[in-house]
């Protein structure tokens, strides 16, 4: 059917092991009883039709939902004793979720500007980053545009950038393409794979 | 050759669409199908030219008796001036505080469940449901030195009966629902997704209110504290008991309109009131005018 | 806990501390003064409230409420039908003047909405002389109250039937058109049990504030005790002869009012939030 991509870029030496986990909301079970194992580096989508639970699993993933069973162990860490933000899980959004009242720039800055004093970077670190990675994506030049002046495939890829910029240890895309034309699609597709392959 | 349909007949220029009579169409308006135009838009101008249109014309002449130098100095003198100032000024405070106070009360609401929380819903309609002079007896009641809340002021050296405070509190009750149902909404149908997403980025919760909920709501917020101010500015009934109306120190404008009324001076109160109007009238397009400049930022 | 609820402020001290200060708020600034009117109208007991409110002059100011109530709020509703269905069914140029003068009691102080009927037919108004030569009275009687009234309260109906009716579009007119039926046949039994609720809940508030309005009643009525005061221009005649048991009994009828159109607004709210224009607003 459709392949709704989820890839795990794990940019740390360890693995992902995902043990029994389940979820339900209210009588309706979402994930029952799910494990899957992620060896460094690894490149994984996770097919099936709507419904069935992908999304979820994500969202457990991300932080942004609580099993009701199971264990994540990631970099042999309880990975679910970590509040989402400090993960360092990327996520690319089914609808982008681009902070519209913020340039292209901003929002791929965003994770940066908001680490503690300590961690933070410099401006011109910052810019630098945000330039690069830009440029990654293609998309150099459009800095200051708003999400609202992008088509669609462009805000994919600020999304993308955005998720990039806080170097996470896995990245996430929920039904990346689902918004988007055939074409389109192919195309980032490839190029994400492209992506992935080089070591971003 | 089709069926011809209702759609058809009405498109077509030259067939007369059904239930239309005869005349002419005006180029200012499609052609309808429905009956009833000439007699709903009538009704409607004869209502508003006879309720809004003729007595506004009435304010804006009635002044012009006293003459341009007239209106002047029934505007710059100083009771006059002193209670423009007072009700202008008041307002705004008043208007801030509920921005604070009513953004504070639509989070709770909309954040939040809690045993109670429709019934404290249907409560924050209240300054808008209930009568202004009920309001303004039953805040005199409660603030002035004799009352419960006032006598606990005074302990504080705060006097909130009698006082700008007083009126300022009045003001702050009666415009709370605006920003609260304004902001609401809004409230209601953020992108959570958006918020999820600051989270995975790293932002703290304090980071995600002020970087990411805030800005979506500074329109709205911005449209409620306006509504606030307008309403505030004019309000009569809930304030002038409480007031103590002391010339100067705490007369509100509305209430020198009823005073120049009883000294025969219907020029003077026009003046007055058709100052009020062109003041509130001029910060409303000075804020519509920021909410669009604000909502090119990227909107969709 | 729904999962498609907004993702809360997990910091453990603010949330409370949020909703007491809410509860605070709300309690102290809206909850008291309610409990306030009751309670002083009370305060002499059962025998003095009913007392006041049997006086003659107390009767009389309730049945001009309810009559003064009674012919403004029928003929707003009238409007606000008219004006929203040549709105909402009709393309025109001129809607948003229109719209902008629908809004405009909003805008403008109460006092200046009675003022303006003075500036009129008062006696030093445009039309004064003309008044008294043919001893007519329309301050200081009925029609000024009706017509400030009027003015104060004429949007709500068509402030909540506009942005319905222009949501429910014209094909299901048209379909009736089609079939045969005639303009008010059409009108009647399609548009408006369509509307009706919203049409309902608009009455309701216009209702609320026409048997309330005080400011712009004030101005046009001369206080004439007996004749002119309505309930709550009784309420601050009495109260400044510090008849306050009698001021507060007469107030908390009007609270009643208010908290009776609470719960109406309310429960339209809550069963047929699909029908109505507000809903889009809370």
């Amino acid at each position: 059917m459709n392949s709704q991509p989820v890839d795990a870029i794990d940019a740390s030496r360890h693995a992902l092991e995902i043990n029994g986990v389940s979820k339900a909301f209210g009588r309706f079970p979402a994930l029952k009883n799910v494990s899957l194992h992620a060896r460094d580096k690894e490149f994984l989508a996770l097919l099936g039709p709507s419904g069935s639970g992908k999304t979820t699993l994500l969202r457990v993933l991300a932080g942004l939902e609580t099993p009701d069973a199971g264990e994540v162990r990631f970099d042999d860490e309880d990975f679910l004793s970590l509040p989402v933000r400090r993960r360092k899980v990327g996520m690319v959004f089914q609808h982008y979720a681009l902070f519209r009242h913020m340039t292209v720039a901003q929002n791929i800055a965003f994770g940066l500007n908001v680490r503690p004093r300590s961690e933070r970077p410099s401006k011109s670190e910052v810019a630098d980053r945000v330039a690069h990675l830009l440029s990654l994506v293609q998309l150099e030049g459009l800095e200051k545009r708003f999400p609202s002046q992008l088509s669609g495939g462009q805000r994919q890829r600020v999304a993308l950038a955005r998720a990039l910029a806080i170097e996470p240890r896995m990245l996430l895309l929920d039904e990346p393409f689902g918004a988007l034309d055939a074409q389109v699609r192919r195309d980032l597709r490839r190029w994400l794979r492209e992506l992935h392959d080089r070591g971003a | 050759m089709g069926p011809q349909s209702v759609t058809d007949l009405s498109l077509n220029r030259n067939a007369m669409p059904i239930g239309a009579s005869r005349r002419r169409f005006v180029h200012w308006r499609e052609r309808s199908i429905l009956p009833g135009f000439g007699l709903s838009l009538g009704i409607t101008l004869i209502y508003l030219s006879v309720i809004v249109l003729i007595p506004l014309a009435a304010l804006a002449i009635k002044p012009w008796e006293l003459g341009a130098s007239g209106v002047w100095r029934t505007l710059s003198d100083e009771r006059v001036a002193a209670a423009l100032g007072l009700s202008f000024s008041l307002s705004l405070y008043a208007a801030l505080t509920n921005a604070v106070s009513g953004l504070l009360v639509a989070w709770v609401l909309v954040r939040y469940d809690f045993p109670g929380r429709r019934l404290l819903d249907a409560i924050v309609d209240m300054p808008f449901a209930l009568p202004t002079a009920v309001a303004g007896i039953a805040l005199t009641a409660l603030y002035a030195p004799t009352g419960p809340l006032g006598a606990l002021a005074e302990k504080v050296g705060l006097k909130t009966a009698y006082s700008p405070l007083g009126i300022f509190i009045a003001l702050v009750f009666i415009g709370l629902p605006f920003v609260v149902r304004t902001v609401q909404p809004v409230l209601q149908d953020l992108d959570h997704e958006v918020e999820e997403a600051a989270q995975t980025l790293g932002a703290s919760d304090l980071q995600r209110v002020v970087h990411v909920v805030f800005p979506a709501l500074a329109p709205a917020l911005i449209s409620g504290v306006t509504l606030a101010f307008a309403r505030a500015v004019g309000e009569y009934g809930s304030v002038v008991f409480i007031a103590g109306n002391m010339p100067m120190k705490t007369e509100i404008a509305p209430l020198l309109i009823v005073i120049k009324l009883e000294e025969y001076d219907a020029a003077g109160a026009a003046a007055i009131g058709l100052a009020m109007v062109a003041i509130s009238f001029g910060a409303l397009i000075l804020i519509n005018t920021v909410q669009l400049l604000l909502a090119r930022r990227g909107r969709r | 806990m729904s999962a498609a609820a907004a993702p809360t402020v997990r910091l453990p001290g603010i949330a409370p501390l949020l909703l007491l200060g809410a509860v605070a708020i709300m309690g102290g600034l809206i909850i008291l003064p309610l409990l306030a009117v009751f309670h002083d109208a009370f305060s002499k007991g059962l025998q003095a409230f009913f007392a006041a409110l049997k006086e003659p002059d107390a009767l009389a100011a309730i049945r001009l409420t309810l009559l003064v109530a009674a012919i403004s709020v029928p003929l707003n509703a009238v409007f606000g039908v008219a004006a929203a269905w040549a709105i909402a069914k009709f393309e025109f140029k001129g809607k948003s003047l229109l719209l902008t003068l629908i809004d405009l009691p909003f805008s403008i102080s109460p006092v200046v909405s009675g003022l303006v009927w003075v500036l009129l037919f008062g006696a030093q108004g445009f039309f004064g002389e003309w008044l008294m030569d043919h001893d007519l009275k329309i301050i200081f009687a009925l029609p000024g109250l009706v017509l400030a009234t009027i003015l104060v309260t004429f949007p709500f109906v068509a402030r909540e039937l506009i942005p319905l009716m222009q949501d429910q579009g014209s094909d299901e007119e048209a379909a009736a058109l089609t079939l045969g039926a005639g303009g008010f046949t059409t009108f009647w039994k399609i548009t408006l049990p369509n509307i009706r609720w919203a049409l309902l809940y608009g009455v309701l508030l216009c209702n609320a504030r026409a048997m309330g309005e005080f400011g712009a009643v004030s101005v046009v009525s001369g206080h004439i005790r007996g004749e002119t005061t309505t309930l709550p221009l009784h309420v601050e005649v009495l109260y400044n002869d510090y008849d306050f048991v009698g001021a507060f009994a007469a107030a908390s009828v009007l609270a009643s009012l208010g908290l009776l159109t609470l719960v109406f607004k309310t429960l339209l709210e809550w069963r047929h939030s699909g029908e109505l224009a507000a809903s889009r607003r809370h």
